[in-house]
């Protein structure tokens, strides 16, 4: 006979067990720009997490991120989104940042995970993995799996979170994992 | 030296069937959660959420899909839960899979999160990516998670509750 359902409750008091550790956390209120430096080059992956809220609402491609101060066009994405009523693909080279997302609003958060693997290695360009997503309510959210690619070989040590449009409030934290 | 965080706050793994799994009082301490889901069911069905046993419409999502012959996208608006699936339904016999990452959890703004499911009973199957809202500014204090056709999660089905 089955049971109506099962709960866990009085959650409290538990163990830290894993090899994910919290670099630094950032509150960003009302910026366009945030920067992680002096990342320790002792972890095996990053991983950027971030709950942000925008001042503008806008479809155009922001947050965008760059690594060690690098402005130039030194960087190329690939994506598969979904805007609630069409599944499509695309990308770009050439860029002057990665792109983890392509719309936000004002109300509700934008909501992402970008994983940079082997970012310490001095032997190889970088390559990003993000899902990324914004929901508010109406037929206009957006879901997004992207690959980000920076054509250089150096160790990341800076990582830069930019809106190119209005200025974002929440919070961004970066993760090292070994 | 940096926080070493990721901590498993509770696992249940079904010794008999039931009709829904809870994570309740969950500590607002961590920045986000992550929920890890696999198992069968009485019947083929389709997994939903709800927070802090809110039952309205307060709820809405955007989803991303591949069937195995196409790519599509849907939304929902004003829901009475998140259901992070849509074309391939839970299985009696293969486990489907569910992670779910609940961000700013704790914090005052309205909730977003971002759900992966996947399911394959080798002919059908999909995978899905879906962001999901409850609009409300409360702290979520337990995840409820059910199917929408009123079938049970099977004896064996896990699930974890993860702080970050």
């Amino acid at each position: 006979m089955p049971i109506a359902g099962i709960i866990a409750s009085s959650i409290s008091g538990h163990l830290t067990t894993s090899n994910f550790y919290q670099i630094q956390q950032l509150s960003p209120s009302a910026v366009s720009t945030v920067t992680f430096s002096s990342i320790p080059a002792t972890y095996k992956s990053l991983q950027v997490r971030f709950n942000l809220v925008w001042s503008v609402a806008n479809g155009n491609g922001t947050p965008k991120i760059q690594f060690n101060g690098d402005t130039a066009s030194n960087y190329g994405y690939h994506y598969l989104y979904g805007d609630g009523s069409t599944a499509a693909a695309s990308g770009a080279v050439t860029q002057p940042s990665i792109l983890p997302m392509g719309a936000q609003g004002i109300t509700y958060p934008l909501v992402g995970i970008v994983d940079v693997i082997d970012y310490a290695n001095a032997n190889k360009n970088k390559v990003t993995k993000s899902l990324t997503g914004f929901n508010n309510n109406t037929a206009t959210g957006e879901i997004r799996v992207a690959s980000g690619l920076w054509l250089n070989t150096a160790a990341i040590t800076s990582l830069t979170v930019l809106a190119t449009i209005g200025t974002y409030t929440g919070t961004i934290t970066l993760y090292g994992s070994n | 030296m940096a926080t070493a965080t990721m901590v498993p706050l509770a696992t249940q793994t079904l010794g008999s069937a039931a009709a829904s799994i809870t994570f309740s009082s969950i500590p607002g301490t961590y920045t986000d959660l992550r929920l890890v889901l696999t198992g069968t069911t009485s019947a083929g069905d389709y997994l939903t959420l709800q927070f802090n046993g809110d039952t309205g419409t307060n709820y809405s999502a955007t989803g991303l899909e591949g069937t195995g012959t196409v790519a599509q996208s849907g939304s929902s608006t004003s829901a009475s839960s998140i259901t992070p699936q849509n074309a391939t339904q839970t299985s009696t016999t293969v486990p489907v899979t569910l992670t779910g990452d609940f961000s700013s959890y704790a914090g005052g703004t309205n909730k977003s999160s971002l759900f992966a499911f996947s399911g394959d009973t080798n002919g059908a199957g999909s995978v899905r990516l879906t962001v999901g809202l409850w609009r409300s500014t409360s702290a979520i204090t337990s995840i409820k998670i059910f199917l929408t056709g009123a079938s049970n999660f099977s004896t064996g089905t896990i699930a974890t509750l993860w702080g970050i």
